[in-house]
C-alpha cells in the first residue's frame, strides 16, 4: 500500500518533470535517425526500413535516454542533500522502487506514444504491405522491454556505487559490450540494440519477433535480479555498502529472488530452442558415404504437420526396410526436434541422441534387429526447429508462421544416410499446412490438395528420401513459355502490382534469349520446365539448382527496379542467378576452389549482358574497374603479403580473411582472368565460342566436375597467361 | 613556495588521484578498450599494412586517446567542481601561487595520462609479442611522443581553462572530443584518421608497405596544439591570479 502511495506520488512528479520530457522527445525523435544516417539500400525491404530501423534505432538510443534519465532522478535526492530527511519519512527501498517503476510506466506510455506518432506516415509508406499488428508488436517486442531493461541496469549500477560518474562508466562498459564487435551477431548478448537480420514484405515472418520477445525476456530476468539486489545495496545510517547490505539482507526478503531472476535469465540463455549449440563455422565432412545396396529401402511415406500458432512440427516418418543394415545406425535430425517414438515391426527399439550438433544436425543412433527384413521403422518427431548456429546470423531457414513456411533437410525428415532406395522418388509426403499458402517441395509447385475444412489442407507429392526444401507462402505463379521451355516464374503476390508495372516477365524473356544465343539451349532437367522462384529476404541469397532458380525478394522491390545508377546492384543479381542456369547447378558443373568456381563464369557472363543492355561505359565502372579495386586492395593486404602470419592469428579471423580472399578470388579476380583471356583468344565472339563449346560438353563434366585447367584447355591457354600483374 | 612544500602537496594530490576509485575505473576502462581495439581491430592491420607497422601503432594509439582524454578532463573535473570552489577559500590560503597550483593540476593530470598510456602501450607491445613475435619496438618511440604531449597539453590547458570558467563546460569538452575523434587530416588530435589514411596515398615499399612518414603540415598541427595548450595552461594561471587578487 505504501509502495503504491510512494509510486503514485513519484509517477505524478515525473509527468510533471522537464528532464522525463525531454527524454521522451529525444526518444521519439531518435527514431528517424537510423534512416537518416544510413542510406536506403536496395538489399533491404521496406519492413525493414520503414519499421525495423527506426524500431531498433529508437530502442537503443531511447534506452541510452531514460538510463541518463534514470541516474539523474535516482541521484536528485543526495544532489539535493535532502536524503537524510526523505530516508527518514519514507523506507529509501520502497522510494527507490517506487522511483524506478514510476519511470518504467512513464516509457510504457511514451513506447505507446512513439508508436502513435509514426503510425500514420509509417502506414501511408508501406502502403498495402502494411500489418498494424505487426508494427505494433515491433514497439512492445524490442522498444519496451529494452527501456526498462536500461533503467533496471541504471539504477542497480546508481544503487552499488551511488556514484554518478561510476555508474555512467559500468553502464557504458555494459552497453559497450553490447555495441562492441564481440556481439555483432549475437541474439543473446545484444540487450541495448536487438539483433534482427531483415524483414520480409512478401513473405512475412514472426521468427525475429520470437526470438526478439525471448532475449527481451532473458534480459529482463537478468536486470530484475540484478536490480532487487541493488536494493540490499541502498545506504543505511549513512554507513558504506558492506554495512548496508548486511543491514538490508535482515529486513528486506529480496536476495532469493534476485538470484533466482538471475538464475533464470542465465538458464534460458543456455537452453534457448532458436539457435543450436553447433560451432560457428560450417564443418566440412571427411566421410564418404558408401551406402551397401544390401541396405535397402522399398517405400517411404512421410506425414508432415506443421503448426504455425506454436511453430512447431509433428511428424511421422514409415522407413518399408528390406535388409536392415547391420549394427549401430545413425540419423540425423534437426537439433530442435525429439524423437518421441522409434519402433520397428510394431517394437520399440531402443535409440540415443548425442548433444554434439555440427551444421545443424543433431545425431540419433539406433540398431535395427538383423534378422527381421522387411519391415517397417516408424519414426515419430516433434519440436520447434532450431538454426544452424552457422548461418544463423545471415538467414533464417527453418520456420513455420502463419504466413510463411521454410524448412530445410533435417528440419523437414530424418536423414538416414545408410540406405539405397533404388528409386528416384520412393516417397510419398502428405503435408498440412494453412490452407492459404502455395507450397513448394524439393523446389517443385505441388498440385495435389484436399481440404481439411478446419482452415488446414494436406498435400500429397511424390519425393526422394531426402527432401531438400519446402516452402509455402503468399505466392502468385505465372506459367508462360519461351520456345519448348515452359516456365514457371513464382513471386510474393505483394509484389503482383510491381512484376506488372515493370515488365519483369519479359525481363526475364530477354536473360533466358540471350543466354540461350551465347551459350545454348538451357538444360533443364524437368522436361524444358524452369521455376524461377522469388525468395524471402530472411534467407539471404539466391541460389541455382537443376531447373529451378531463386533470388532474394528485394530484387523486385520498387526502390531496386527503378534505381539504374547502382550498377551492380540487386536487379543485376536477378539477371546473375539466372546466369547460374549455364554456369553451377546443373549446367555446367563447376568445381568449387579457391579461385575457380561457377561464379567467375556467371559474373563475367552477368557483365557480358549488363555490357550489352546498359553500354560499355556502364559495365566498364560497375564491373570491370569495381573488379580491379578489389583485387587491387586483396594484393594490398598484408596477410596476402604475408601468409605466414595468417597462421598466427586466432582461428576466428583466419577463417574471416581466407573466406573473404575466396570471395574476391572467385567473384572478382577470376572475372578479371576470363576478360583478360577474352583478349588473348581473340575477342568477345570467340570467347561466347568457346564458352558455347563447354555448355555443349558439359555431360562429360557432371561425375568430376569442370576445373579451372579444363577451362585452361578449351581457350588453348596456360594460367600464367591469365595471372593478372 | 619552498620546493619541499610543493612536492609534498605534489604528492598529495597525486595520491588522491591515483587512489581514487574513480580513477582506477577509468583506467580499466581504458585497459579493456585499448585490449578490445587490438583484438579486432588492430589485428587486421591499418590500411593494407602489418598490425605491428608503425603505421597501424600510431593508429591504435590515435583510437584510444579520445578515451583517456576523457579521463583527464574526468580528473579535472573534480578540481573545478562546485564542492571544491566551496573549499576554494581554505585551499587559497595554503602557501602557494596559482601558478604553482596549476602546475601540479598539470603535473598530476600529465602522471594520471602518463599512466594510462603505458598501460595502452605496454598492452600493445604485449599483443605484438605475443601474437606476432615482433620485438622492434624503437621506432615506435617518436610517433608516440608526437602523438601524445601535444594532445595532453592540449586538452589539459583547454580543460583548466574551461574548467576556470565554468565546471560545466569541461563536460561540453567532453563532448567536443568525441566529436574531434571524426576530424581526419593534419589537425586530427588523436592522429588515427591521419595514420590510417596516409598510407593509402603512399607508394608502397619493397616489403609491400608504404615507409613510415610524417607530413610536415601534420608535424607543424602538433607543434600549434602544444603551444595553444601551453597558452591555456598560462591563461588558467593568469585569470587564477588575478581572481585571487580581487579576493
Amino acid at each position: 500500500m505504501r509502495l503504491f502511495s510512494l509510486y503514485r506520488v513519484e509517477f505524478r512528479r515525473l509527468l510533471l518533470s522537464r528532464t522525463a520530457a525531454i527524454a521522451a522527445i529525444l526518444s521519439i525523435l531518435s527514431l528517424p535517425l537510423g534512416n537518416l544516417l544510413t542510406a536506403f539500400s536496395g538489399g533491404r525491404s521496406m519492413s525493414a526500413h520503414y519499421i525495423l530501423t527506426p524500431v531498433l534505432t529508437g530502442t537503443t538510443a531511447g534506452a541510452i535516454v531514460w538510463a541518463v534519465v534514470m541516474i539523474l532522478e535516482a541521484d536528485r535526492l543526495q544532489r539535493s542533500c535532502v536524503h537524510v530527511l526523505t530516508d527518514a519519512v519514507a523506507p529509501p527501498a520502497f522510494l527507490s522502487a517506487a522511483r524506478t517503476l514510476a519511470l518504467m510506466t512513464l516509457s510504457a506510455a511514451v513506447t505507446v506514444l512513439t508508436a502513435l506518432v509514426y503510425l500514420p506516415c509509417t502506414a501511408s509508406k508501406m502502403s498495402y504491405l502494411f500489418s498494424p499488428g505487426f508494427y505494433f508488436a515491433n514497439f512492445m517486442v524490442f522498444m519496451l522491454p529494452t527501456w526498462w531493461v536500461s533503467i533496471l541496469f541504471a539504477d542497480a549500477l546508481y544503487q552499488i556505487t551511488r556514484r554518478v560518474e561510476l555508474t555512467c562508466i559500468l553502464y557504458i562498459a555494459l552497453a559497450g559490450v553490447s555495441i562492441s564487435g564481440i556481439a555483432a551477431s549475437d541474439y543473446f548478448m545484444r540487450w541495448i540494440n536487438p539483433f534482427v537480420i531483415t524483414y520480409s514484405d512478401g513473405f512475412p515472418t514472426i521468427w525475429p519477433l520470437r526470438i526478439g520477445l525471448y532475449t527481451r525476456v532473458l534480459w529482463l530476468g537478468i536486470a530484475l535480479g540484478i536490480w532487487l539486489f541493488s536494493i540490499l545495496c541502498i545506504r543505511r545510517y549513512q554507513r558504506g555498502l558492506v554495512f548496508s547490505i548486511l543491514r538490508n539482507i535482515q529486513k528486506l526478503p529480496v536476495l532469493i529472488p534476485a538470484v533466482m531472476f538471475v538464475t533464470a535469465g542465465i538458464l534460458l540463455w543456455d537452453f534457448q530452442p532458436f539457435i543450436d549449440h553447433g560451432p560457428d563455422e560450417y564443418v566440412a565432412s571427411d566421410n564418404v558415404w558408401e551406402i551397401d545396396d544390401a541396405n535397402r529401402i522399398s517405400a517411404i511415406r512421410y506425414s508432415l504437420d506443421l503448426d504455425p500458432a506454436t511453430g512447431t512440427l509433428s511428424a511421422k516418418a514409415e522407413y518399408d526396410i528390406q535388409v536392415p543394415c547391420r549394427g549401430e545406425d545413425v540419423l540425423n535430425l534437426n537439433p530442435g526436434y525429439t524423437i518421441t517414438k522409434m519402433t520397428y515391426d510394431g517394437e520399440n527399439i531402443p535409440f540415443r541422441t548425442v548433444d554434439s550438433d555440427i551444421n545443424g544436425q543433431r545425431p540419433t543412433y539406433f540398431e535395427l534387429p538383423e534378422q527381421l527384413c522387411s519391415k517397417t521403422l516408424v519414426i515419430e518427431y516433434s519440436g520447434f526447429p532450431t538454426q544452424g548456429k552457422y548461418w544463423s546470423n545471415s538467414m533464417v531457414r527453418d520456420t513455420i508462421d502463419r504466413d510463411y513456411i521454410s524448412l530445410s533437410s533435417v528440419a523437414i525428415v530424418p536423414i538416414l544416410e545408410n540406405y539405397y532406395t533404388g528409386v528416384d522418388e520412393a516417397a510419398v509426403a502428405d503435408i498440412t499446412i494453412p490452407d492459404n499458402l502455395t507450397p513448394f517441395l524439393n523446389h517443385e509447385l505441388m498440385t495435389d490438395s484436399v481440404d481439411n475444412g478446419d482452415g488446414t489442407r494436406t498435400w500429397r507429392a511424390r519425393c526422394p528420401k531426402y527432401i531438400g526444401d519446402l516452402t509455402a507462402g503468399y505466392y502468385t505463379v505465372d506459367a508462360f513459355r519461351i520456345g519448348d521451355l515452359a516456365v514457371d516464374f513464382a513471386y510474393g503476390t505483394a509484389y503482383e502490382e510491381i512484376v506488372a508495372k515493370n515488365d519483369i516477365q519479359q525481363t526475364i524473356i530477354d536473360i533466358l534469349t540471350y543466354g540461350t544465343e551465347h551459350y545454348g539451349e538451357l538444360f533443364s532437367a524437368n522436361n524444358n520446365h524452369l521455376l524461377l522462384r522469388q525468395e524471402s529476404a530472411m534467407f539471404g541469397g539466391g541460389y541455382a539448382l537443376r531447373g529451378v532458380s531463386t533470388w532474394f525478394e528485394t530484387v523486385l522491390a520498387p526502390d531496386t527496379l527503378s534505381d539504374t545508377d547502382k550498377g551492380a546492384s540487386a536487379t543485376e543479381v536477378f539477371i546473375h542467378e539466372m546466369l547460374h542456369q549455364w554456369w553451377g547447378g546443373l549446367g555446367l558443373s563447376c568445381a568449387d576452389e579457391e579461385l575457380w568456381s561457377s561464379e567467375g563464369l556467371t559474373v563475367y557472363s552477368t557483365y557480358r549482358l549488363v555490357k550489352e543492355k546498359y553500354g560499355e561505359l556502364y559495365a566498364q565502372q560497375y564491373y570491370v574497374d569495381a573488379w580491379k579495386e578489389a583485387v587491387d586492395e586483396q594484393n594490398r593486404s598484408f596477410y596476402n603479403r604475408h601468409p605466414e602470419y595468417l597462421d598466427l592469428l586466432p582461428e576466428l579471423y583466419q577463417a574471416q580473411i581466407r573466406s573473404a580472399n575466396k570471395v574476391i578470388n572467385q567473384y572478382q579476380r577470376m572475372p578479371l582472368m576470363i576478360l583478360k583471356a577474352e583478349k588473348l583468344v581473340g575477342g568477345e565472339d570467340k570467347m561466347d565460342e568457346i564458352l558455347r563449346q563447354m555448355y555443349a560438353e558439359r555431360d562429360q563434366y557432371q561425375e568430376n566436375d569442370f576445373y579451372f585447367t579444363d577451362f585452361l584447355n578449351y581457350l588453348g591457354l596456360t594460367e600464367e597467361d591469365l595471372n593478372l600483374e | 613556495m619552498n620546493k619541499m612544500c610543493f612536492l609534498k602537496i605534489l604528492c598529495y594530490e597525486l595520491r588522491r588521484a591515483l587512489m581514487n576509485r574513480l580513477f582506477l575505473g577509468l583506467l580499466l576502462m581504458n585497459g579493456l578498450s585499448a585490449w578490445f581495439l587490438l583484438s579486432y581491430d588492430i589485428i587486421r592491420g591499418t590500411a593494407y599494412t602489418a598490425p605491428f607497422s608503425v603505421w597501424s601503432y600510431c593508429t591504435y594509439l590515435g583510437r584510444t586517446l579520445p578515451v583517456a582524454a576523457v579521463t583527464v578532463l574526468l580528473l579535472l573535473s573534480s578540481y573545478y567542481s562546485k564542492k571544491q570552489k566551496q573549499v576554494e577559500i581554505l585551499t587559497a590560503a595554503a602557501p602557494f601561487s596559482p601558478f604553482d597550483q596549476v602546475t601540479i593540476r598539470t603535473v598530476t593530470a600529465g602522471i594520471c595520462f602518463l599512466l594510462i598510456s603505458l598501460v595502452v602501450i605496454l598492452l600493445a607491445l604485449l599483443f605484438y609479442m605475443r601474437l606476432f613475435g615482433f620485438r622492434n619496438f624503437a621506432p615506435f618511440i617518436l610517433p608516440s611522443v608526437l602523438l601524445l604531449l601535444p594532445c595532453f597539453i592540449l586538452v589539459n590547458g583547454l580543460g583548466q581553462l574551461l574548467g576556470s570558467l565554468h565546471c560545466g563546460l569541461i563536460y561540453v569538452l567532453m563532448m567536443a572530443v568525441l566529436v574531434l575523434c571524426n576530424v581526419t587530416g593534419v589537425f586530427d588530435l588523436f592522429g588515427a584518421g591521419y595514420f590510417s589514411s596516409v598510407p593509402l596515398t603512399l607508394p608502397a615499399g619493397a616489403d609491400g608497405e608504404p615507409a613510415f612518414t610524417v607530413g610536415a603540415g601534420f608535424i607543424a598541427a602538433r607543434l600549434l596544439y602544444l603551444a595553444l595548450g601551453a597558452a591555456c595552461i598560462y591563461l588558467t594561471a593568469a585569470l587564477s591570479a588575478r581572481k585571487s587578487r580581487k579576493a
